[in-house]
């Protein structure tokens, strides 16, 4: 395996307020993976991706892409390594889905230039992946929770990133939904991008994830999701105790 | 695009229409081009510079409106929000005080004390937010919070100070004071600045547009996507405090026309910045002409204050376009 290093976190630590979240985390991502980061509420996974993403500074340590540092990068550079879709969409203002997933070129193209047939063609597309195509002309501020985060999701997918962080891309799905996002994730991966999402379900995790980050007090365990994925560390991270359920269609982890 | 430029177009036209009815048409009737010498002297000398003066003035203020609007990501955001024209009109209160008591003519010193009010609202308000301003807000929620209840506040400091000048003043000058609050378009020694203020804050706003449009659906979305975030809004609220205190110096604080003419134009062309900024400096411009047009004439030779018919008109107006939007 020599997929190319996307993301390099060196001693990493992280705080909020004075508490300590994680500290002092080496941390590698290669195009091609799907890694899922998993915790405790309040753990530090926000707080990850935000880093990562270089909305903020870490306590210690550094986020590298391929060209180094992102503290030495411009923001539009950066916008072209990676993209995150945020836990919540707040808009105070109304305006088209299409549109809205339209600011998503940006990154290409910060300019004057109005969006032509094409990125319309485009949008529609990255829409239609999502179930969301009969949305296109609808206002954001009209849609349900969970329609307002795919069109984030749409949004995110048109910028087109080498790195898709995501914090909490299934929380607001219902069943069928949740599948559909885990599945589209799956595919980006495999598409030679690198795609982290934090997630509060395992069971989801087990399924599509190759990778786990699983955050717990004073201790971060990372690596392939079924070695992470086991009863004794989930149950030294969450603190409540785990079954394996086995099924026809796989293992499944029940808390108990 | 089309649509923009169609619009845009529309927008000029009837901006040049308010422009040259107002410049020939005032209290004491209209004028027609018969090149008698002392109707052009009327014109150039009276109508003409005051018709730009409210042309400037109104587009000023819509310009300031919109921004604000955007940087606090609040459609009923206005220029005064922030407590800058609040500034200004205790400034020029108590310019227009102090001059009183050392006998200076009160015309001179306005413009003067305004200028600075406005000055001091804005370096007050840039020391107290100043730290959060270069912090990229990361909830959505919180964001501009600060800014505004900091800027709500100093505005009603300001109006305190305003309370007390008034309570103050004799009862010669309060006439004139309570006429500056106004709003007065008589005055246009200062309209050359201003029109280069305004021509400044328009020539920004549309080359930063497409940046504007992504800060508008919120700070962090924005930088995700490209858009150096800080320094954005430090210069947008630059650009909005400038206009705003290009306005209240030249013309007082009228009311409205900041708030209704963004809002109004969001309801009919959509929240795209680079159709809707300039679209407010035209609409802006050319509604608070024909305001003051209306202003003189309506019961001429009384001349009304014009943020009466900016108020009587936009209410209105603003209720039916609410009423008939989507939401």
């Amino acid at each position: 395996m020599t997929a190319s290093l996307l993301l390099q976190a060196e001693g990493l630590t992280l705080r909020a307020g004075d508490a300590t979240l994680v500290e002092n985390l080496d941390w590698q991502v290669r195009a091609g993976e799907f890694w899922c980061v998993l915790g405790k509420n309040g753990i530090g996974k926000s707080t990850l991706l935000h880093v990562v993403a270089g909305l903020m500074k870490p306590v210690s340590g550094r986020v590298c892409s391929q060209d180094g540092d992102i503290a030495r990068t411009t923001a539009q550079q950066l916008a072209l390594w990676r993209g995150l879709q945020a836990q919540q969409q707040v808009d105070a203002f109304a305006c088209s889905v299409l549109d809205s997933v339209m600011a998503g070129l940006h990154p290409y193209r910060p300019g004057w230039g109005w969006p032509d047939e094409a990125d319309r063609r485009a949008a529609l597309q990255v829409l239609d992946r999502l179930d969301m195509a009969s949305c296109a002309d609808a206002d954001v501020m009209r849609l349900s929770g969970g329609e307002r985060q795919r069109v984030a999701m749409a949004t995110l997918m048109l910028q087109a990133p080498q790195l898709y962080l995501l914090d909490e891309p299934a929380s607001h799905q219902d069943v069928a939904a949740q599948q559909l996002v885990m599945r589209t994730l799956k595919e980006l991966a495999d598409d030679d991008h690198a795609v982290v999402a934090t997630m509060h379900d395992i069971n989801l995790a087990t399924r599509f994830a190759s990778h786990v980050l699983l955050i717990a007090e004073g201790e971060v365990w990372q690596g392939k999701a079924v070695d992470i994925l086991r009863p004794d560390l989930l149950e030294a991270a969450y603190g409540c105790r785990f079954e394996i359920v086995e099924s026809i269609a796989g293992r499944w982890l029940m808390p108990a | 695009m089309r649509r923009a430029i169609l619009l845009l177009s529309c927008l000029a036209v009837l901006a040049g229409l308010a422009l040259v009815l107002s410049g020939l048409c005032g209290s004491t009737g209209c004028l027609r081009p018969s090149g008698d010498p002392a109707d052009i002297a009327m014109l150039l000398q009276l109508r003409v510079p005051r018709a730009l003066t409210a042309f400037t003035v109104g587009a000023l203020l819509a310009m300031a409106g919109a921004l604000m609007q955007v940087l606090l990501r609040n459609p009923l955001a206005e220029p005064y929000v922030l407590g800058v024209s609040g500034g200004s009109a205790a400034g020029a209160l108590l310019a227009m005080l102090l001059a009183a008591s050392i006998s200076l003519p009160r015309q001179h010193v306005a413009a003067v004390g305004a200028a600075l009010g406005a000055g001091l609202a804005v370096l007050l308000l840039f020391g107290l937010v100043g730290k959060s301003l270069r912090r990229l807000p990361l909830s959505p929620m919180a964001a501009g919070h600060r800014l505004l209840l900091t800027g709500v506040m100093l505005a009603a400091g300001f109006g305190a100070v305003i309370t007390l000048v008034l309570t103050l003043a004799g009862d010669t000058q309060l006439r004139g004071m309570v006429f500056w609050l106004m709003g007065d378009l008589e005055d246009s020694r200062f309209l050359p600045v201003a029109a280069a203020i305004a021509g400044a804050v328009l020539l920004w706003s549309i080359w930063n547009a497409p940046r504007l449009n992504l800060l508008a659906r919120g700070e962090s979305f924005a930088q995700l996507l490209g858009v150096p975030v800080v320094r954005l809004r430090v210069a947008t609220l630059c650009a909005a405090s400038l206009a705003t205190a290009a306005a209240v110096t030249l013309a007082g604080t009228i009311g409205f026309v900041g708030l209704v003419v963004p809002h109004g134009l969001r309801l009919l062309v959509g929240n795209d910045q680079r159709v809707l900024l300039p679209a407010a400096a035209l609409a802006g411009g050319a509604g608070l002409t024909l305001a003051d047009l209306a202003a003189r004439t309506i019961v001429a030779p009384m001349q009304l204050p014009v943020g009466v018919i900016t108020a009587l008109i936009g209410v209105p107006l603003f209720l039916w376009l609410l009423s008939r939007s989507r939401a």
